[in-house]
């Protein structure tokens, strides 16, 4: 993403901005103040982002979102604090919030942070001369703050691994992740993955899943044994852990000793009526035992904060946004059954995290069910061993029945159309190949990072700037 | 007994001859009126003016009621935010400072 200049922060670019509804509102109307020319009394009791209390700052003209929004996960960060606040006692929720200020404010996304400027965690500043966008720009609010994994999966730059198939075809953050979603209309949960299951690969592939879709893979598994990302997505980010802390001068910082690519299939801990699934990819998340206390006795925020680190798995629950046709993982039956190298197993776990993963590592890849045959994917298959013809979901006419415009591992993005240039705006999404150089179509795709930016970034950079999605 | 009845039915059936014609009375007349000839070439370019395909409503993105918006008058505001040589000029260069972080978080 392109740096935004000091003084492109709070410019207002009057052609831009006069043509948006909130023009017609007085600057002090929101953001307090004074209008007059001496700028040290102009700006006395200013409010930079007035949405910060959206229902304050919104609400007037939004009343039908702002109250939600106030209250998700997307704002309050609730998600973090279920996280944590599972690992650690009452007692030690004042010093984690104290360390929250330091390390967590940023990532707070107020109304502002996505539909008239960069959020605060890639350094703030106006998008569009402070009009309003309905539509966030993906690159500069969605993946701006979900960077290192979802960026680098969906948009392929993790080497070697392909881009999701959905961005192959065109589609942006929002075309699965509702609005209703991003402001946690009707939702009330603490955790991302609290809840319905929202959005779900059935509300598009309804007819291609389950027992019915005719594909043998599908019928075989039905859609309470596997996610499907268990057999659709592929390898994906791991981080090994993270530690805070703040310097001598007080300076916070952070530091994740490593991080890698890997796939690890294991039990759902969340498994219930919304996630039925019995197994599921886990993603190590960026957490340890001394996570908040680095410099032991020394340390800013205190020492073992974490008391019960046992009480949730360090291998979650996750769903990779590298979504293919094919994988690895359905080249054949045996490509997972009985192979454990797909899944998380006591040999991947450290000594001092076997406890908290008791619950979701298997001690061995579940293997083939007696009397089961393996079959091969057509593409991959020994003479005879793959499904029949017509029965495959996987053939080419499957392909194209399952994801419905026939995307392929090869395919690119189609052939602009007039539909095209409605949907993304003035120009085409850039392809595949251009994505990450393209800078057409800024509004929708943001500012994109040039190709060397796009490969450090994959797993080889670290830096604040590549946390945070460059 | 037969007699007395027949006094009080054509008393009753009176009575709701004399109330539904009340009622009847007051009705509003929602005929239509007789229009004349101008008013007529009226209605007829307003019917002409009719597109048969419905036109797609805007969405409704602003609840408030925009009389209620004072006129602007900021202007201070503006001039000094939209001025892009004064903010070049005021605006002081951010320095580079190292981060203290390490890898991808």
């Amino acid at each position: 993403m392109a740096p935004v200049e000091p003084w492109e922060r709070i410019f207002i670019d009057v052609e831009i901005y006069q043509e948006d509804i909130h023009s017609q509102i007085n600057c002090t109307t929101c953001h307090n103040g004074t209008s007059v020319d001496d700028m040290e009394e102009a700006h006395t009791n200013l409010v930079p982002d007035p949405a910060k209390d959206p229902v304050k700052g919104c609400g007037n003209c939004h009343p039908d979102i702002s109250p939600h929004a106030a209250e998700s996960l997307h704002l309050t960060l609730e998600g973090y604090d279920t996280a944590v606040y599972q690992r650690s006692i009452p007692e030690h929720f004042d010093r984690i919030e104290y360390m929250e200020q330091y390390h967590c404010q940023d990532c707070h996304a107020t109304c502002g942070d996505c539909h008239v400027a960069q959020p605060d965690s890639v350094g703030g500043g106006l998008l569009e001369g402070h009009a309003f966008v309905e539509t966030p720009p993906m690159t500069r609010t969605c993946t701006a703050c979900h960077g290192s994994r979802v960026q680098n999966e969906y948009f392929g730059k993790n080497e070697g691994i392909p881009p999701d198939v959905h961005f192959r075809a065109r589609m942006a953050c929002v075309d699965c992740h509702s609005g209703a979603e991003m402001h946690g209309i009707d939702m009330d949960n603490n955790h991302r993955y609290d809840g319905e299951e929202s959005p779900t690969c059935q509300s598009c592939h309804q007819d291609q899943v389950g027992v019915g879709s005719g594909n043998p893979w599908h019928e075989a598994h039905g859609t309470e044994v596997l996610s499907c990302q268990v057999c659709h997505s592929t390898t994906y980010t791991n981080c090994v852990n993270c530690h805070v802390e703040q310097n001598e001068e007080n300076i916070p910082f952070y530091s994740v000793e490593d991080h890698y690519l890997g796939f690890y299939i294991g039990k759902n801990h969340l498994q219930g009526l919304e996630r039925p699934y019995a197994y599921v990819p886990l993603r190590h998340v960026p957490v340890d035992k001394e996570a908040y206390s680095y410099y032991g006795e020394e340390s800013s925020y205190g020492e073992n904060l974490l008391p019960n680190f046992d009480n949730r798995p360090t291998w979650l629950y996750a769903t990779p946004h590298n979504i293919q046709l094919h994988t690895p993982q359905t080249e054949s039956c045996e490509a997972c059954h009985g192979n454990d190298a797909f899944f998380l197993t006591p040999d991947d776990i450290p000594a001092e995290e076997v406890a908290a993963n008791e619950d979701v590592m298997v001690e061995v890849a579940p293997p083939l069910p007696e009397g089961e045959t393996n079959i091969y994917r057509d593409d991959v298959a020994p003479d005879g061993t793959a499904p029949a013809e017509g029965d495959s979901g996987d053939d080419a006419s499957g392909d194209d029945a399952f994801w419905g415009d026939g995307a392929s591992e090869d395919d690119s993005p189609e052939t602009e159309t007039d539909e095209d240039e409605a949907f993304w705006g003035d120009d085409s999404a850039p392809s595949t190949e251009e994505a990450d150089t393209s800078t057409e179509d800024e509004a929708f795709w943001g500012d994109q990072p040039d190709d060397n930016e796009a490969e450090d970034t994959g797993t080889t950079q670290q830096s604040d700037e590549d946390f945070w999605g460059g | 007994m037969r007699a007395r009845y027949s006094a009080w039915l054509l008393i009753v059936v009176g009575i709701a001859l004399v109330v539904g014609a009340a009622l009847v009375s007051c009705t509003p007349d929602r005929s239509a009126p007789e229009l004349s000839d101008a008013e007529m070439e009226s209605a007829d370019s307003l019917e002409s003016a009719v597109s048969d395909e419905p036109t797609e409503a805007p969405p409704d993105i602003v609840t408030v009621d925009m009389d209620l918006i004072e006129p602007f008058t900021d202007q201070e505001c503006l001039d000094c935010h939209s001025n892009q040589t004064l903010l070049i000029e005021i605006t002081p260069e951010e320095e580079e400072t190292e981060s203290l972080s390490e890898g991808p978080g």
